[in-house]
């Protein structure tokens, strides 16, 4: 493979991963280790990304598995113009939402219906086995993450755990800057509702114990 | 990467940023294999593509190229010589 050495001038100064990916783009065909170190240092975000935009843990690693292969099959085409975790997060974004479109051809539920998975499944929660699990900080974000719909999921992983600006997540699921400040912040309200809830249930259930 | 830094949400907002999801061992393993074989089959398919046409090539400068008539006449005299 032959690539211009000013190839990557025009990539984001301070992209930590110019140096990975020249090295994986100069490596003969076969050779993935510069690659495999790029995997290495996304894959968690990656997973954690897949898992909570489709709300699926069974196929997180998967989703994220074919991330992967078409990152590797598009690095010849990405030219630098935005960093490598920007394009990577563009890719992984319009896997998930793919996906999401099939599941709901597949199930009749649509990407913009509201509350897929009901908030009241976490009112069930009420024995100490089943508030155990969901005990753990992460676990307790998960599951009130899960409960919110996908029209309000999606803007707030994408604003709040990618860091994306408005006008990204805008750009990204071609949205209205406005609709999208609207949904982020009806979504951080929805959350902090919510975590606030499960948390009081949990303590209460707590003491109870004592 | 975010321009418009607007105020901190804060807790329990804020944890979400360092949201991350464990992954199996087997998962860099999993991804080689699937480029690899995605490489192969893809060589495959340009092998596939190529080598008939490369034959049909090969045939066609085969009937197009003319014969050297010295050659032949030189080969039918040494043949009357031994008989």
């Amino acid at each position: 493979m032959n690539y211009p050495a000013n190839k990557w001038s025009r990539s984001t100064p301070a992209d930590p991963d110019v140096d990975l990916l020249r090295e994986a783009h100069k490596a003969p065909e076969g050779d993935l280790r510069a690659f495999e170190q790029l995997v290495v240092r996304y894959q968690r975000r990656v997973v954690a990304n897949c898992r909570y935009i489709t709300r699926d843990q069974n196929n997180a690693e998967d989703l994220a598995q074919e991330v992967m292969v078409k990152v590797f099959f598009g690095l010849r085409g990405f030219e630098g113009r935005s960093s490598f975790a920007n394009w990577l997060q563009r890719i992984k974004l319009n896997h998930c939402l793919d996906y999401l479109r099939k599941q709901a051809h597949r199930s009749f539920v649509g990407i913009e219906e509201q509350d897929v998975h009901e908030f009241d499944q976490l009112k069930d929660l009420t024995t100490a086995d089943d508030m155990a699990e969901v005990i753990s900080n992460r676990q307790l974000i998960s599951e009130v993450l899960d409960s919110i719909p996908n029209t309000l999921r999606i803007p707030l992983i994408l604003c709040d755990m990618d860091q994306m600006s408005y006008e990204e997540v805008s750009e990204s699921l071609g949205v209205s800057l406005s609709a999208t400040k609207m949904r982020i912040k009806r979504a951080r309200e929805l959350f902090r509702e919510r975590y606030q809830k499960v948390q009081c249930a949990a303590t209460a259930i707590e003491q109870h114990e004592q | 990467m975010r321009d418009d830094q607007d105020t901190d949400p804060g807790e329990p907002i804020s944890a979400l940023a360092g949201l991350e999801q464990d992954v199996s061992t087997r998962f860099v393993n999993r991804i080689r294999r699937t480029v690899q074989r995605r490489t192969t089959l893809s060589q495959l398919a340009s092998f596939s593509l190529s080598i008939p046409l490369l034959v049909l090539r090969e045939l066609w400068s085969m009937l197009t190229t003319r014969p050297n008539p010295k050659g032949i006449r030189k080969d039918a005299d040494d043949g009357e010589k031994t008989s």
